[in-house]
């Protein structure tokens, strides 16, 4: 497929746990200078094949070579000594340390024998600035948003100066102005010759970033060829085996009365004066750059942060939440951003992850758990929301990292609320099921449920949303009708800071 | 759960091998008197094992069980001096066990401290105000049926009234958390205390709970503890906290919260007993004796956790790459 012998290559990796073959003689190839991207669906294979490359499991079958001599790499630092540095999908930080401490783990800089915190931080600084990410490097991670955990995977691989650089879903957590630099960023080094290995759901980050194409399906490589020789159906066929539903399959649905009514909602630090009305059936997309306050108001909602001020009336009677328990009183879910951390209990099996939120509605008496109900709601949500796993008893830790985000997703819509939040939804998530989830939601409207839908996909919020509202740094800046809506204009509405208006010349909004 | 599963076989397979050890020891080691009589002793730690397991399972530990049994046990003293039928006097000592959980809980739940320190410190207030109002005396006198509890049995069998409390507790805990919607709540806090949050669970009240119960088991303790010294005293079960958190640790429940089970726990607890009776039979002076349960301990657990160890790194490191 290329003349020049590649960097890294895979050769029949196989691997099984327990029973299940999750990959069957895979073969890769990464080539220096050229971007290799990897697709398929949830739970094909694709991060196995990054853990293997990685060190972090061992392969049951094949090599991996380096250089055309074979290797196996003794996990991250290992790998990072041979060249190769590694963005996992679900970094792994340390939560108490700053971000400057994360990014440079174990490889502190050094004056005199002692961390030089000053170089520390200004290199942390400038790193996070090629991202175009401004955050404060002295901050210990526990006080940013999944967004930013991500961009510090980002920028610590970035800055390893490796010759292999894989990258498992980067843009799946940040938004579409990272994703931007990121590309940038990525473009440089292959000219520089690093090979690139890309993991991502978005056919068209595939195809426009991608140089040569895998597709895995069900553990096996299904095709491996020059991105240009792939359209964009072909790319999803070869992915989902079939045709894929249509995406964004919002059912024009009757509005009815306002169920939710926010009046002027400031908290949180920095969401000032946020108003807006819900109606039955309706769902409101707010739009917004990480930071902008979507995922807070979220929260103010949710009864998990107090707002300073501000009123909140659902179904015409004030309610203020003050707890998340409250606020599912009230006929409220949020489905939180942050999987790991906010959304699911890793080590419990399915079962008690997605019914976690009506665990109480399924005791009887005493509160002893009705397991027979408990098992079959898990069940029809599993098989609704297309989970791949062994069975409701596997442990939600070793699902893939979609498939623990549709179990996120049963988890939010089983306790079937009055007004849903959904904080990023389809992050990670695969095109067909993603198809699937937009059916679900758009079903759950026509039923006269009140959703609002927090993303950073902007095609989803447009094909979703009956009306979007865009944030910036805390405030409502532009509101959009289903009808009257224009891409261009609302990623401009969402990142028309000072900030930015200094430092970058022109705006390019996503293809 | 596999690991757990396995983990109760691997005890119950100390447990046999304590009994065949105990055996040769000495003859006297399996007669049914023997085994009461170690059961018996071994009661007062069993019951306060069990509201620490639930405890140790949502993250948190509580170090001053030991001397709420203390303050318990003095309360109880001091109202039978004030001439209190021993009835009054034992619920107000449930009430003084409770309130004294109820603290430790409403500090570490509502005011956000780490529980170690917490109950380190109320380990020492608890301790003094028992002292203090008690002092050094020893209240004796109780009525039969009251002395029969710590190390009466029931007629015409083996089986200590206190193992009879022991069951009725375990069993209510053990379908407490296995099997109702608060003690799933439990596992959720212990594993991943903001996604229990988000997911409608009252964090705080389910700690205070777990805290109020431990106090309230303490008293039981006291309780059962008072019968069987036949005396309450101010420094009773001093040190208790040790083979307390020993016994949950040695079943099977993970010191970080989030996992384990009560059968894990009652096995540890007999492995306990039947050790030291046994080491009691063989002549092995107490002092030797402790030194000898502290090496069985470590060394099953060095044994084993190495193992589970390695699982649980394993495991983590997966959960983190994702
Ligand atoms: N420790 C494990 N035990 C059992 N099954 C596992 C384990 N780890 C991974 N799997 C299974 O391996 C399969 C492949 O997972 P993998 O994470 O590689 O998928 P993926 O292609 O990265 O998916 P996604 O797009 O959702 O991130 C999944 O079905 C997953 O459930
Ligand atoms: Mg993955």
């Amino acid at each position: 497929m290329n003349a020049v012998a590649p960097v890294l290559a895979l050769q029949g990796v196989s691997k099984r746990f327990g029973p299940i073959e999750v990959l069957t003689g895979v073969d890769l190839d990464l080539a220096g200078g050229r971007v290799h991207a990897l697709a398929g669906e949830n739970g094909a294979g694709k991060s196995t094949v990054v853990k293997i490359i990685a060190g972090i499991i061992r392969a049951d079958g094949g090599t991996l070579r380096l250089d055309g001599a074979p290797v196996v790499f003794q996990g991250a630092a290992d790998a990072r000594r041979h060249g190769v540095a590694v963005v996992h999908q679900h970094p792994a930080v340390f939560p108490d340390l700053t971000v400057a401490e994360n990014i440079f783990i174990g490889r502190q800089p050094r004056r005199g024998g002692r961390i030089d915190w000053t170089a520390m931080y200004a290199t942390a600084h400038e790193l996070l600035l090629r991202l175009r990410m401004e955050i404060d490097v002295r901050l210990p991670v526990k006080a940013l948003g999944i967004a930013e955990r991500q961009a510090i995977e980002i920028v610590k691989a970035l800055s390893l100066d490796a010759r292999v650089l894989i990258m498992d879903e980067p843009t799946s957590t940040i938004s579409s102005r990272e994703v931007d630099r990121l590309f940038e960023i990525v473009a440089t080094l292959k000219r520089q010759g690093v090979a690139i290995l890309f993991i991502s759901h978005f056919i068209d980050e595939i195809l426009g970033l991608g140089d040569d194409v895998t597709i895995l399906r069900s553990g096996r490589r299904v095709i491996s060829c020059p991105a240009a020789s792939l359209t964009p159906e072909q790319t999803v066929r070869h992915m989902i085996g079939a045709d894929p539903g249509a995406l964004f399959p919002k059912a024009a649905a009757a509005i009815g009365a306002p169920v939710l009514r926010v009046r002027n909602l400031s908290g949180a630090g920095f969401v000032e004066d946020v108003s807006f009305d819900l109606g039955a059936g309706e769902i409101l997309g707010l739009f917004g750059l990480v930071g902008a306050g979507r995922s807070e108001i979220a929260q103010m909602l949710f009864g998990i942060v107090t707002p300073d001020r501000g009123e909140m009336h659902i179904a015409g009677t004030r309610a203020e939440p003050r707890s998340p328990q409250e606020a599912m009183r009230l006929g409220l879910s949020l489905l939180p951003e942050d999987r790991h951390l906010q959304g699911l209990v890793l080590p419990f099996p399915i079962r008690a992850n997605a019914t976690l939120t009506v665990l109480r509605r399924l005791s009887g008496a005493l509160g002893l758990v009705n397991r027979g109900e408990e098992n079959a709601l898990a069940r029809e949500y599993v098989a609704r929301m297309r989970v791949v796993a062994s069975g409701i008893e596997q442990v939600t830790a070793t699902l893939s990292g979609g498939n623990q985000q549709k179990v996120l997703l049963a988890k939010w819509l089983i306790p079937a609320p009055r007004v849903l939040i959904l904080d990023q939804p389809t992050r990670g998530i695969d095109v067909g099921a993603k198809a699937e989830i937009h059916r679900i939601v758009s079903q759950l409207a026509a039923q006269g449920m009140a959703i609002i839908l927090i993303s950073d996909d902007a095609p989803e919020v447009i094909g979703m949303a009956d009306r979007i509202l865009v944030l910036r740094a805390g405030r409502l800046v532009a509101t959009f009708e289903r009808d009257a809506v224009d891409q261009q204009a609302m990623m401009l509405a969402a990142a028309h800071t000072t900030w930015d208006q200094a430092t970058t010349p022109a705006l390019q909004a996503t293809p | 759960m596999g690991v757990l599963a396995r983990w109760e076989a691997f005890l119950v397979f100390v447990l046999a091998a304590t009994l065949a050890l105990g055996a040769l020891a000495s003859p006297y080691f399996l007669t049914a008197s023997n085994l009461s009589i170690a059961v018996a002793g071994v009661m007062p730690t069993a019951i306060v094992a069990l509201p620490m397991t639930l405890v140790i399972v949502c993250g948190e530990i509580d170090i001053s069980v030991g001397s709420i049994v203390g303050l318990c046990a003095a309360s109880l003293a001091v109202c039978r001096e004030q001439g209190l039928g021993i009835e009054v006097s034992m619920l107000a000592s449930l009430a003084v066990g409770m309130l004294a959980g109820a603290l430790n809980g409403a500090i570490v739940a509502y005011v956000g401290l780490p529980s170690l320190v917490v109950t380190i410190g109320t380990l020492a207030l608890y301790r003094g105000i028992a002292q203090i109002i008690l002092e050094e005396r020893g209240v004796t006198g109780f009525p039969d049926w009251y002395q029969e509890i710590g190390f009466g049995t029931v007629p015409g069998t083996p089986i200590p009234w206190s193992a009879l409390i022991f069951v009725a507790f375990f069993l209510c805990f053990a379908v407490f958390l296995h099997a109702t919607h608060r003690g799933r709540a439990l596992f959720a806090i212990g594993n991943n205390r903001e996604a229990a949050r988000f997911s409608g669970i009252d964090v705080r009240r389910a700690i205070l709970g777990v805290f109020v119960a431990s106090g309230g088991l303490c008293a039981v303790a006291a309780v059962v503890l008072t019968s069987y010294l036949a005396s309450a005293r101010s420094d009773t079960a001093t040190g208790l906290e040790l083979p307390v958190i020993t016994a949950v640790v040695l079943g099977g429940v993970s010191i970080f919260g989030g996992s384990g089970t009560l059968g894990g726990v009652l096995i540890a607890v007999l492995v306990l007993a039947f050790v030291q009776n046994a080491l009691g039979l063989a002549g092995v002076t107490p002092e030797a004796q402790q030194i000898v349960t502290g090496c069985v301990l470590v060394l099953t657990l060095v044994l084993f956790g190495a193992a589970r160890a390695l699982r649980t790194a394993a495991l983590f490191r997966r959960v983190r790459a994702g």
